[in-house]
């Protein structure tokens, strides 16, 4: 066992001054509290920037998030189907379909009811409990139909209701 | 011929401590966590019940449903009875143990503490140190190396803190001239030139460092919490232990907690005294005295106990979350190189002390 060499001063070598003086610290940490735990579902992130109207048409929590810690803007959280006035933005061309690594996404096409387009999809699935949110089918995405919010909180009490549908990702666009 | 209401009030009495001691021994535990979470700026426990004060009975509950495992190479008989010697020795310490002087209750004069032993130092340590067997014992039947060690660290450990603990003590037994808890704690109620309490923490001031670190090392906790060090060797002596045998040993350690700060407040601060306070109210020397009904000077009293010893709960915590663990050989090096010339030295002292009538 190596010997310790160092010398110590008097107050050192009494050890119990130096007791108190660490107990004064950790009693200081008892009583001057810093909020640094984030108590997580009545005190949520708070979400910045274009997905806060996502959040409100997507959670009705939404009104209680609090304004102390921030996601970042190009968080990748649930997909979104972005919607231009009442007609939706895909063709169900089954790009992201076919890029998805993990097979999340499932597409059924049906006849557009826009004339400007042949196709719009009638079934738009995404499993989330598959999705590793890698944003592969946004970029593959050749209309910019498909997009990622921030919203991070996806919990169910059952696996289906993760797989989310059509009308759950509509995202309205102005 | 048996006195019955005598046998009932001591039953009743023995039964009230043993409830009041399990509840602070799972409050304890609940206490520890949102403590020391609190000292590292963290929330612990607050989701059962209001503030978590639930929580005890969470866990109690989760000890119960665990699956009892006992490894296939354990010597079985041995390992079964461990966790049992380690909690009823904790819990029989505090049959000796002040807390309160007198009640007068329907002209009958109730002693507030089980057992009016005149040996009660002697009992405490007796019985205190067959708390360790379970450890030893626990550790060796486990059939693991990390809990052997364990149990081999806390048996070295306990030798070596249980002679500065005994040397220190010498030095009150000097001063009091009893063994008698009770009798200790009455004493102190005494005056140092009609105005100071002699508590023993003021006239042993030394004796009363040297037992509190002994303490700490006697009941297993940081900075000498060698023989469960969890850096070094898993969980110590109950590496191997589930379920409410774990529970038990988990029990074990806080009520000898609970017993170490009892003992440390009727040994050096007045047990159930509180200062100037007399069976009749306040006595304040040259002032008068303020008359106060027996019941609530009674009541005062414990409450000046429990308070003390909560002092003393919270003390230990604390300190866990100051202190870094002894290396091994710093350990018992403070025990036989430190602890014991200043213990011997403080009887050479107190020995001085009172061929000159000081104390």
């Amino acid at each position: 066992m190596a010997e310790n060499k160092k010398r110590y001063n008097f107050k050192e070598a009494v050890y119990l001054i130096e007791i108190l003086r660490g107990l004064g610290v950790t009693i200081k940490h008892f009583f001057v509290r810093k909020k640094f735990a984030l108590q997580y579902p009545e005190d949520k992130l708070n979400i910045v920037g274009n997905t806060q109207e996502v959040m409100k048409v997507m959670d009705k929590d939404a009104q209680q998030l609090t304004d102390r810690v921030e996601v970042t803007m190009n968080f990748r959280g649930k997909h979104a189907l972005l919607v231009d006035g009442d007609l939706g933005r895909c063709v169900a061309c089954k790009m992201c379909e076919t890029v998805c690594p993990f097979f999340a996404i499932y597409i059924e096409p049906e006849e557009s009811p826009d004339p400007r387009k042949e196709r719009s999809p009638k079934i738009f699935e995404v499993d989330l409990t598959r999705c590793a949110y890698c944003g592969y089918c946004v970029e593959a995405c050749p209309e910019n139909a498909i997009t990622m919010t921030s919203f991070y909180s996806l919990v169910a009490r059952q696996r289906p209701e993760l797989a989310i549908q059509k009308k759950e990702l509509r995202k309205v666009v102005q | 011929m048996v006195d019955y209401t005598t046998v009932l009030l001591n039953t009743v009495m023995i039964l009230v401590v043993f409830v009041a001691l399990l509840t602070t021994v799972a409050y304890l535990t609940f206490a520890e966590r949102r403590v020391s979470a609190y000292m590292q700026d963290r929330l612990g426990p607050n989701r059962v019940g209001p503030w978590g004060l639930l929580q005890p009975l969470a866990d109690g509950l989760k000890f119960i449903m665990k699956e009892d495992i006992t490894p296939l190479e354990a010597n079985k008989f041995l390992y079964t009875i461990a966790p049992m010697i380690a909690i009823i020795p904790a819990m029989l310490t505090f049959a000796v143990i002040p807390f309160g002087h007198d009640l007068f209750l329907r002209g009958r004069v109730i002693d507030l503490r089980i057992a009016d032993f005149n040996v009660g130092i002697l009992y405490v340590f007796a019985i205190a140190s067959m708390g360790i067997f379970g450890i030893i014992v626990g550790g060796w039947a486990s059939n693991n190396k990390f809990s052997l060690l364990g149990g081999l660290r806390s048996a070295s450990q306990f030798i070596s803190y249980e002679i500065s603990m005994g040397l220190a003590i010498i030095g009150i037994l000097m001063v009091f001239g009893t063994l008698n808890l009770s009798n200790i704690a009455l004493y102190q109620g005494g005056l140092w030139f009609n105005a100071v309490p002699k508590w023993g923490v003021l006239v042993q001031p030394l004796g009363f460092i040297i037992f509190l670190v002994s303490v700490f090392a006697e009941t297993n906790r940081v900075p000498f919490d060698l023989p469960e060090a969890e850096s070094e060797l898993v969980g110590g002596y109950h590496t191997e232990y589930s379920s409410m045998k774990f529970a038990f040993f988990f029990m074990g350690e806080y009520a000898a907690m609970i017993t170490a700060s009892a003992l440390i407040v009727t040994l050096y601060f007045g047990g159930w005294q509180v200062p100037y306070l007399h069976n009749i109210g306040f006595v304040i020397p040259k002032l008068g005295i303020f008359h106060l009904q027996q019941w609530l000077v009674a009541v005062m009293e414990v409450l000046s106990f429990v308070v003390k010893t909560g002092f003393f709960l919270f003390f230990f915590l604390w300190v866990r979350w100051t202190l870094p663990r002894f290396r091994f050989d710093q350990l018992t090096a403070l025990g036989w190189k430190v602890l014991i010339p200043l213990g011997i030295l403080n009887i050479v002292i107190t020995g001085v002390l009172i061929m000159y009538k000081v104390i």
